[in-house]
């Protein structure tokens, strides 16, 4: 599959800095692509030139391998992080302007507003003024609005920040439905155990530049120290002595029943030798490989990358 | 449907169905006739006039000036002392007290309130004593009655413009008016337009719907749809505005007719004498004639306007003049992020609009001065000035010269401004400098 968004070059200033230096990036067809980083680190333009809000200074956005044109809008769905509604409108109406602006039909942009207000629990608001809504159904009311017009591409910029638990389970449902049904997501969030959960790729931008990118799994297999959690029950002296010289203990730990430790492998080790010179020493419960999460790669990246945190 | 069409159509009739527009559209042609009709209907109401007491040391004057809508002489005390008149009266605030010293010729005299009466009691008592006292003079000269009447003259200057009778006052007061509702109209329905852009801005919703349209559409069909309810408020006014005045001048023609024939009655009916009771009816007549006058004058020269010019000129201004300041306004709304930041910005985009109001006075007592024609091609004033200068004949190149700049300048201002304003629009919570938006200029 080809990819829905080749960004190449992108180059973005503004008067007193550089937000986006010669950033590139790929998203294939149909995944769920996540756009990290810390604050301020050039997301939200990458995202606004993506959406022809902004255009950059250099470099090109190509949309199935077309240069983005306006009528490419149509094909795009984006949820600002900073988003809101016109307080005084009536909610159904609201979204009705809203996704007759996306360019969809009267009619049917009814019916399918009022099929989405009957699944996420909110039709009875229609006809209220959305100053009346809550923080979370005014969230639900533009949500529906982003994806009701079946985009290709769905933009969404910390979409579960408003929601309760309840809720973001129910936006996550949906996003996964809506990649089983065709559509790529850009996703760009803080939330990096949402990222693990849902994201197939991601790239990593900081300071302006593209630090980190590629798949979620292969990213944590990199960036893993070959490290071990074995839960035993035996003597804690026992297998310390029993580590060490081959293996490097990094700490361990009473659990109720039993105890923890996490051992490091030197290269080249297999896991198995690690079994084998702790079977004589003490009983063992469970073994396995301690993948870094995305919040330590997504630290150890940026504090890799940013020269005032190096120092 | 194409998508400014859709933005026009939510600006417009999210507008329109506010009570505001119901109320301001129902309210305003009220106010309008009110301050039409107030003065009519204060200079028709009788009870309203100052009373003077006449102290006449001369005994002559005593009875001969003659109360009308503005005086009401009171001879009770004519030949009492002045300073016991000064004291009975001195805690009145609605008594006026007119001491007419004994002297050989009267060439002063004194009027004694606690309140001041106000320029009109004064002229009214002056006109009438020099009335009296002239005759009084000429008679002394041995003319009659007949040859003073002879000696009167009354010149009426005849206005004709081109091979048109016109009437500079009137002239005025159409280019003030027209003038005048250009200047709110602008200010109104562009102020709208700012607080519909921080309406957009602060609620945040400006990213989502500039994601499907660009922001030039958004700003356009903003103005343009702002503007519709402006021309709207505009119609719904002149229908009501028309039958407030034939209403209201229907009922001034029937009253007007009766003053005068109950004034000659009531002087044949006093017997006054005939020196007097001459000038009253001759006054009382001169001033119906004017009123009526007046109206058929009014009537002429409503007659004699070339009302397309003049509509045709103020919905040309009101439309352009609406769209060169919203846009302008449109721009500033979108560079701030609180109400109280707009003044810094509303200041110089306003100042043109100001300026230009005060310049109209002087444009109407002289309307092709090298001021009014300057002004009136300046594009930022040319709306408010060229639509002053209108009713009095404008030369057909001034006219096209001012409409082809102010047109010229329409395309530079709306293109600055959605520079400004597409990139303002995303900037919060930092204060904006003058210097920061001649950057935005720039920005891709």
């Amino acid at each position: 599959m080809g990819n829905i968004i080749s960004a190449k070059n992108i180059v973005k200033r503004y008067s007193k800095h550089v937000a986006l230096n010669d950033v590139s990036f790929n998203v294939p067809e149909g995944v769920i692509y996540g756009l990290l980083g810390p604050n301020g680190a050039g997301k939200t333009s990458m995202i606004r030139i993506i959406n022809q809000i902004t255009a950059p200074d250099g470099g090109e956005v190509l949309f199935n391998d077309e240069k983005l044109v306006p009528n490419h809008t149509k094909f795009i769905g984006y949820l600002p992080e900073e988003r809101g509604l016109y307080k005084k409108m009536k909610v159904g109406e609201q979204a009705l302007y809203l996704a007759r602006l996306k360019g969809m039909e009267k009619n049917e942009a009814i019916a399918r507003l009022k099929e989405w207000f009957i699944k996420f629990d909110i039709i009875a608001w229609w006809d209220k003024k959305v100053e009346d809504l809550s923080k979370g159904m005014q969230q639900k009311v533009q949500f529906i609005v982003t994806v009701l017009h079946e985009p290709k591409l769905l933009i969404l910029d910390e979409p579960f920040s408003g929601f309760d638990p309840i809720n973001v389970e129910l936006i996550k449902s949906e996003l996964l439905r809506l990649r089983k049904q065709g559509a790529t997501i850009i996703l760009s969030t803080h939330n990096m155990a949402s990222v693990e959960e849902l994201c197939n790729n991601i790239t990593l931008i900081n300071q302006s530049k593209a630090v980190l990118e590629g798949n979620v799994n292969e990213l944590r297999h990199n960036f893993k120290q070959h490290a071990w959690e074995v839960k035993f029950e035996g003597e804690k002296e026992a297998v310390k002595n029993a580590l060490s010289g081959k293996f490097e203990l990094l700490d361990i730990a009473p659990e109720i029943n039993f105890m923890v430790a996490r051992i490091k492998i030197p290269q080249g080790l297999p896991s198995n030798d690690l079994i084998k010179t702790l079977l004589p020493v003490c009983t063992v419960i469970g073994v396995s490989e301690i993948l870094p999460s995305m919040n330590e790669i997504f630290i150890s990246a940026v504090k890799g990358t940013s020269p005032k945190q190096q120092a | 449907m194409s998508k400014i069409s859709l933005i026009i159509q939510r600006e417009y009739t999210t507008r329109v169905r506010k009570r505001a527009f119901l109320v301001i559209s129902i309210l305003g042609p009220l106010l309008f006739a009110g301050i039409m009709f107030a003065p009519m209907l204060i200079a028709n109401s009788k009870n309203e006039n100052q009373r003077v007491v006449v102290v006449d040391e001369t005994k002559t004057l005593c009875n001969v000036l003659q109360s009308n809508s503005t005086v009401h002489f009171d001879y009770n005390y004519c030949s009492i002392d002045i300073t016991a008149v000064k004291k009975i009266f001195a805690d009145s605030g609605h008594v006026s007290v007119l001491y007419i010293p004994r002297v050989e010729q009267i060439i002063q005299v004194e009027l004694y309130s606690k309140n001041d009466p106000g320029d009109d009691v004064v002229s009214a008592i002056e006109y009438q004593l020099n009335n009296v006292l002239e005759r009084a003079k000429m008679q002394a000269e041995n003319l009659d009655q007949s040859t003073i009447d002879k000696v009167k003259s009354n010149v009426r200057v005849n206005d004709i413009v081109g091979n048109k009778l016109s009437n500079s006052s009137y002239n005025a007061v159409l280019g003030y008016a027209c003038s005048f509702l250009i200047y709110i109209f602008i200010l109104l329905y562009s102020v709208q337009v700012m607080r519909g852009v921080m309406e957009e801005k602060t609620s945040r919703i400006v990213e989502i719907i500039i994601s499907s349209v660009r922001p030039f559409q958004l700003m356009m069909g903003k103005v343009i749809g702002v503007g519709l309810v402006g021309l709207t408020q505009f119609l719904i006014w002149v229908i009501l505005c028309f039958g407030a005045f034939q209403v209201g001048s229907a009922y001034f023609q029937s009253q007007q007719i009766n003053p005068k024939n109950a004034a000659i009655e009531q002087t044949i009916k006093s017997g006054m004498p005939v020196q007097s009771n001459n000038t009253v009816t001759a006054k009382t007549e001169h001033a119906s004639a004017t009123t009526v006058g007046a109206l058929d004058n009014m009537d002429n020269m409503l007659r004699a306007t070339n009302w397309i010019l003049v509509i045709g000129g103020f919905l040309f201004y009101f439309l352009c003049g609406y769209i060169l300041y919203s846009a302008l306004f449109a721009a500033v709304g979108s560079a701030v992020d609180q109400d109280t930041e707009t003044q810094q910005f509303m200041l110089p985009v306003t100042a043109p609009l100001i300026l230009s109001i005060i310049i109209m006075q002087s444009i109407i007592t002289n309307p092709h001065s090298s001021v009014a024609v300057w002004f009136s091609i300046i594009p930022f004033t040319s709306p408010i000035a060229m639509m002053a200068r209108i009713p009095f004949g404008v030369p057909a190149w001034q006219l096209g010269l001012s409409m082809a700049v102010l047109v010229a300048s329409i395309f530079g201002t709306v293109w600055l401004a959605g520079r400004i304003y597409r990139v303002g629009l995303l900037m919060y919570g930092k204060k904006v400098t003058y210097r920061e938006l001649g950057k935005w200029l720039f920005y891709k």
